[in-house]
This record gives C-alpha cells, structure tokens and sequence, in this order.
C-alpha cells in the first residue's frame, strides 16, 4: 500500500543522494510528487467498499479507517506544498552576492540542505502517516518515535546558525522527556491489561468492573494524553514551543507547526471517541462502578482543563511578543485551545468542528509562513547591502513596518490570512469558531464558551497590531530607505553585470500563496465542499 | 536462596547507581554504571525475563558504557571543576525529595502497594496469615483467600514464566517476524533515520564545496 510506496521511494532516493550527481532541486521536487502521489493512493482507499468502520492491516496492528485516510490524504497534500514551496534561486543567489569570501560555500550548504529536508521530511510523514492509523500501543509509539525523531534532525538541520541547533536540542530533549511519559504510559497499561491493541482496550474497559484494573489503565492513559499533550504544547507544557519556533529557520518552522499537531490530533481523536463512547454505554448498565465514570470524567476534565490553560496562556502571554514567531507560536497555543475544546466536548457536531478547525487552521497557519518568507525575501533583496548575512527570516514585528508600499499584494494577502485568524466573519476562520462554539454551547458548556469569545477577542487585538504595523508608513525613515533603495539599485545592478538575474519568488511559490489566500477568502461561496466532508466523517465515526 | 541472592542484587543495583552519581572522578562513576548494569542484568536472568537480561548485557555494558569510558577518558576533564558541581547536587535535594514523594505517593494511591514484591515482607505476611487462620480456625478464610486479598495474586505473572521460560528468545523471534513484521520494517526505518541524520548533522561542510 502506500507505506510501501514511499518506502521505496526512500531507498530509491538515498542511493542517488550518495553520488549527489543530481541537482538538489529535484530532490524537492521529487519527494513532493511522492507525496501527491501517495496521496492520490490512499485517496483510492477510500473509495473501497468494505472499509466501513475500518480494516485492520498488518495483523491489526494498524487500522484503517475513513478518516484516517482523509487525514492522510491531507497530510501527504500539505506536506507537498510545502515542499515546493521550497526557497530554491532566490535565497542561494542572494547568499552568493554578498561580498564575504567565508560565505561562499553556503551557498552550497543550502543545495545540500534541500536534499537533506526532503528526505527527512519524507521520513517524518511516513511516521505521521503511520501514526494517524495506528490501533496498538507498539506501534502508536514506534510511529510517534519516528515521526518526532525527524522533527528533531529538521529543527537541527540548519547547525550553521547557533539559534537553530539550540532550538533542535530543547526539542530533542522535551520531545524525549514527553516520549517517555508516553512510553510508561503504554507499559502501565500492558501491566494492569495485558493487551496492546486498542480494540481489545476498549472492549475490556466497557466490560470489566474490577477496579483495579481499570484504574492502572486509566492512569496509563492519563500518561499517555499528558505526553501527546506536550508534543502540541498545549498549555501547561506548551514552554517549549515558542522558543523552538522562534529559533528555527521559517521554513522549518511551518512543518513543525503543522503536520505534528495533524497527525497527534487525529490519534487522541480515535483514542478520546472510543473511550468517550463507551462512557455513557456503561451508565445505561445497572451495576456502574463509580471509578470507571471516574476515569472517563478523569480524561475529559484533563482536556478541558488543558483547552482553558491554553486559550487564556496563548492570549494574554502572546499580547507581550514582539518577535513574530513567538506571537505565531502562542496564537498556534489559543488555536489549540479551541482543538481541545472541540476534542472534549466529543459529541457529532464537536468532531465535525474539530476536523474543520484543523483543517482551516493548517491552511491559514501554511499560508502566513509562506508569506513570512516570501517577505523576508523581499526585504532582504531590498537592504542588500550590509549586514544581510546573518538576517534571513523576519524576527522581529517592527520589520514588517511599511512593508504594504513595498509588497501590496503580499501584505493584504497576510492581512487577511490574520483576519482569518482573528475570526472575521465572511473569512474561514470566523466559520470553524463558531461551529466550536455552536458545539459548546449546544452541550452544555457556558463557561468554556464565554472564555472562548472573550480570549478570541484580546486575540484579535495582537493580529490587528500585526496588521496595523504592515500598513502604516515608516515617516521618519522614508528619505533614508529611499536612499538606501538607490543605493542598492546601483550595487544591484553592477552585481547583474557578473551575476545572473536571482529572481524574487519562485513562481509556485507565489501561485500556492495565491491559491490559499483565495481559498480563505472565498470559503464562503462554496462552503459545501470540505464541510460535506467533515460531516460525512464525523458521522462514519459514530454511526458505524 | 534465591530470592535472598536476588535481593542482594537489588540492593548492589541501588547503591552503586547512587555512588555512580555521587563519585567525585567520573571514570570511577562510569565503573560504578558499568557494575549497576551488570548487576540489573542479573537479576533480570534471575527473575526468569533472560533475553532483557542478555541484551542489557550486550548494549549497555558493550557499548555504550565501554563508549562513555572511553570518551571520559579522551577528553580527560580537570578534577577541580567537577569537585565544584558536585556540592550542587545537595542544594537541589529538598525538590528532589519533593518530587519524588509525590510521584510515590500518587502512584501508590492509584496502584495498590503488592507485598508481592518485596520476598522478605510477604514471609512476614505470610506467616501473620497463617497464624491468623489457625487462631481463628475457620475454613472460610483460609490462607489462599487472605493471600490472593493481600498479595493480589491475580496479577502474578508466574504462568507467564512458566510458559517462556525455556524458548523466550525463539518466542521473541517467532512472534516478532509473523505478527510484529511491520514493527520491524517501522524499526529498521527508525534506524535508518538515525544513520542518516547523524551523518548529516556530523558532516562537514567544506567537502560538499567542490
């Protein structure tokens, strides 16, 4: 099937990788059309009839089911954007133009790093792929550890930069620290059940009315949601997270903030909904044994209590950013917030929410760091003067200054995408929001929904700072960006006579911010499309 | 015999992990992690689980404490340096302590304390219960009754030792290449992934120039 496709195509690659006789470029290019590729594959699954309430494969240790292929047609989707969004002329030209004679060969360094991205990112899905059908407790952590530990070599990969490989080693060891929460959370439960596999968990749950073991397993899953938890630093242990996405390069940054969050989010989804469901099952049944309702409660309080950390942490705390990666890493925090919530609340109409939210979030996160990037190009190609051999992403919030009189399009297309964020009505975001909502409200859960709206609102107000920031006019530094513009246009130019033309964007690039933006805008034509689709999966999930 | 062998084990595996962190030379704390694996691998075998046991033996001891020596001893660290972090580790003591008392105390409330474990406390145990039942002479409560309450026999694994006992490498084996075939491939990819990323991340940068 289709893990076997992509691991094929690793081997394939790597052999080609040793000799390095091709260029890095289709690298990149290759492994994005493996992902599209793999994903037409495990689209074609769905169109299997007997797939139902999912097939076991390999011996049941993994199961597919309806969404988790969607999930991964998703995934592979996302995945390939970003790959060929890849920053492929634009940024070694621009390094190569600078005067210093030591930074010549990172012009190269950059080719290799390409090559050495896509494989490990091809690594990375292939875990993440795995991780979404998982049904057993080995194999959910064997997919775990394979889908982090290439995280951990893509947060590290970029070791010429000092910030990039302290990133890569806090998350080395909180990734690991969480792995062994998750790792003796799985042994807790094989001690007290004697059972690995998921269904026969669950079936042993709704059944047993012996305490004990019912309450090893449920500290056992406590465990092991505390340490899913901490790999999408939800709020109590969400620490971590804005100084590793701060310090990683952008384009680094945009996997770690997406494809993790999918996968991990999927997986406590299939664990939250099974134990979720056998909870009123049991309370139907005379002789219900108080500690059992204990434990399913136990679970859903943990969530919840995790959502309203998370929304309250990833607002206020984000209002003091002034780096713009940290403020995408706490919004990233809020946003998860609102995933929780959905998760715990665990009725139909939550987990359709859940589904939209993820996949509105993971569109409208793609399309800011593209455009963060595309930026940074931009600004650099303007100061290309000085000191441009240290700043390659945009750190800090002041930069975007007056950046609208020099990108229109770029700046509206990100002043959209932020509104999105913000949860402005006739954009995506407003309608993923409200259905969280709608979903809480209609199940019983004021509080959570009032915090919700107020914590949506102070959030709104550090988007607009972003936007009010790329909108106004530097009014002091205009003469001298002026002339430092005509400056570079002499130094451009002399360089044009030796150097050949760099392009500012790769044309897919731009195109893929396009698309997206568009997409955010007009969801509301068209909304059908993927909300059919959530509904259809959030229904195969209760109703089969 | 055994269990009082075993016990011994024990209690060598717990002190020298801790003279292993509180020694002053670091190839002596190393020697001291050395002797804790050895001794944990024992009592593993002892304990009936041989092919852990093995494989502590051969990845621990083999390399990666014979690894770590070696390293200490190539970078040859000054004594005084370490002689000034080690009046550190007593200033975090009370958090320790703290910690670990928690952690303790909330995993005993949820898992029941098994007397089970510890030999010397269940022949105490035994030999209350068994006073117990002939004081009170009853037939109900007879000794298997009071000792599956106390020691909760139900979760004993000595069917389990009994059946792997012999052949639990070849049972390993047989179950990891028919049923667990993917874990393996998802394994070997795992590593695969680690030669790969060390390679790249150790590789230097100067020879992809030309």
């Amino acid at each position: 099937m289709i893990f076997i496709s992509i691991l094929t195509l690793i081997v394939a690659k790597a052999l080609p990788s040793i000799n390095s006789n091709l260029s890095s470029v289709y690298f990149t290019r290759i492994s994005a059309i493996v992902f599209i590729y793999a994903g037409v594959l495990s689209f074609n699954t769905l169109y299997i009839q007997s797939i139902g309430s999912g097939i076991g494969i390999y011996s049941g240790l993994f199961q597919v089911t309806v969404i988790s292929q969607f999930i991964e047609v998703f995934l592979l989707v996302i995945g390939s954007l970003i790959l060929i969004a890849w920053p492929l002329r634009s940024s070694l030209n621009y390094i190569s133009l600078s005067k210093d004679e030591n930074l010549a060969p990172s012009g190269s360094v950059e080719l290799s790093y390409s090559t050495d991205f896509s494989l490990i990112v091809l690594f990375s899905t292939l875990g993440s792929c795995l991780l979404v059908s998982t049904s057993d407790l080995v194999s959910m952590y064997l997919s775990i550890e394979l889908q982090s530990f290439g995280l951990y070599v893509l947060a590290t990969l970029y070791r010429n930069s000092e910030s990039s490989t302290r990133a890569g080693l806090k998350y080395f060891l909180l990734g690991g620290l969480s792995s062994c929460l998750i790792l003796l959370g799985a042994g807790l439960i094989y001690a007290y059940t004697g059972l690995t596999n998921f269904e026969s968990i669950y079936s042993l749950i709704s059944v047993s009315e012996v305490n004990n073991i019912i309450q090893g397993a449920s500290l056992g899953a406590v465990l092991i949601i505390i340490g899913f938890l901490f790999k999408i630093a939800a709020a109590p242990l969400h620490n971590w997270s804005p100084d590793v996405y701060d310090e990683t390069p952008t384009i680094v940054t945009i996997w770690l903030t997406i494809m993790p969050k999918i996968s991990i989010l999927i997986l406590l989804l299939e664990l939250h909904t099974q134990i979720g469901v056998i909870g009123p099952l049991n309370s139907i049944t005379i002789n219900l044994s108080s500690i059992q309702e204990n434990s399913i409660y136990l679970l859903k309080n943990l969530l919840l209590i995790s959502s309203l950390l998370s929304l309250i942490i990833g607002t206020v705390v984000g209002l003091a950013q002034t780096r713009i990666k940290r403020l995408l890493a706490y919004s990233t925090i809020s946003h998860i917030g609102f995933i929780l919530l959905a998760l715990a609340i665990n009725t139909e109409q939550s987990i359709d929410s859940l589904l939209f939210y993820i996949i509105q979030y993971s569109i409208t996160n793609l399309d800011v760091f593209l455009i963060i990037i595309a930026l940074s190009y931009i600004i650099n190609n303007s100061y290309l003067n000085e000191d441009n051999d240290s700043i390659k992403d945009i750190r800090y919030i002041s930069e975007l200054k007056g950046k609208f009189f020099l990108a229109p399009l770029l700046s509206l297309s990100l002043s959209i995408c932020l509104f999105s964020m913000a949860g402005i009505p006739p954009l995506i975001g407003f309608f993923s929001k409200q259905f969280v909502l709608y979903s809480a409200i209609g199940s019983g859960y004021y509080f959570m929904s009032i915090i919700c709206i107020i914590v949506s609102v102070i959030s709104a107000s550090y988007y607009l700072k972003i936007i009010k920031v790329l909108h106004t006019e530097v009014e002091e530094d205009t003469k001298l960006l002026q002339a430092r513009t005509r400056e570079n246009l002499s130094v451009i130019r002399s360089y044009k006579l030796t150097e050949n033309k760099y392009t500012l964007l790769s044309n897919f690039h731009s195109f893929l911010i396009s698309t997206l933006t568009l997409s955010i805008l007009f969801f509301i034509f068209k909304p059908s499309l993927i909300l059919n689709s959530t509904q259809l999966l959030s229904l195969s999930l209760f109703n089969f | 015999m055994t269990t009082l062998f075993i016990n011994i084990l024990a209690f060598g595996t717990l002190l020298s992990s801790i003279f292993s962190i509180t020694s002053k030379n670091p190839v002596i704390s190393v020697i001291f992690l050395i002797s804790t694996f050895v001794q944990a691998a024992l009592y593993l075998i002892f304990i009936g689980i041989n092919f852990v046991g093995i494989s502590y033996i051969v990845i621990y001891v083999g390399a990666i404490a014979v690894l770590f020596l070696f390293v200490i001893m190539m970078i040859n660290i000054k004594l005084t340096d370490i002689l000034e972090t080690g009046n550190q580790y007593t200033k975090n003591l009370p958090l320790a302590i703290a910690i670990g008392s928690l952690f303790i105390f909330i995993i005993f409330t949820i898992v029941p304390f098994n007397f089970n474990n510890v030999p010397a406390l269940s022949v105490l145990l035994d030999k209350i219960t068994y006073f117990n039942s002939i004081l009170s002479n009853s037939n109900i409560v007879s000794i298997n009754l009071i000792n599956s309450i106390v020691n909760n026999y139900f979760l004993s694994s000595i069917s389990d030792v009994i059946i792997t006992e012999f052949q639990q490498i070849e049972v390993l084996g047989h179950g990891l290449y028919t049923y667990g075939a993917v874990l393996l491939i998802t394994l070997s990819v795992i590593l695969l992934l680690a030669m790969f990323a060390t390679i790249i991340i150790s590789r230097n940068n100067k020879n992809i120039k030309t």
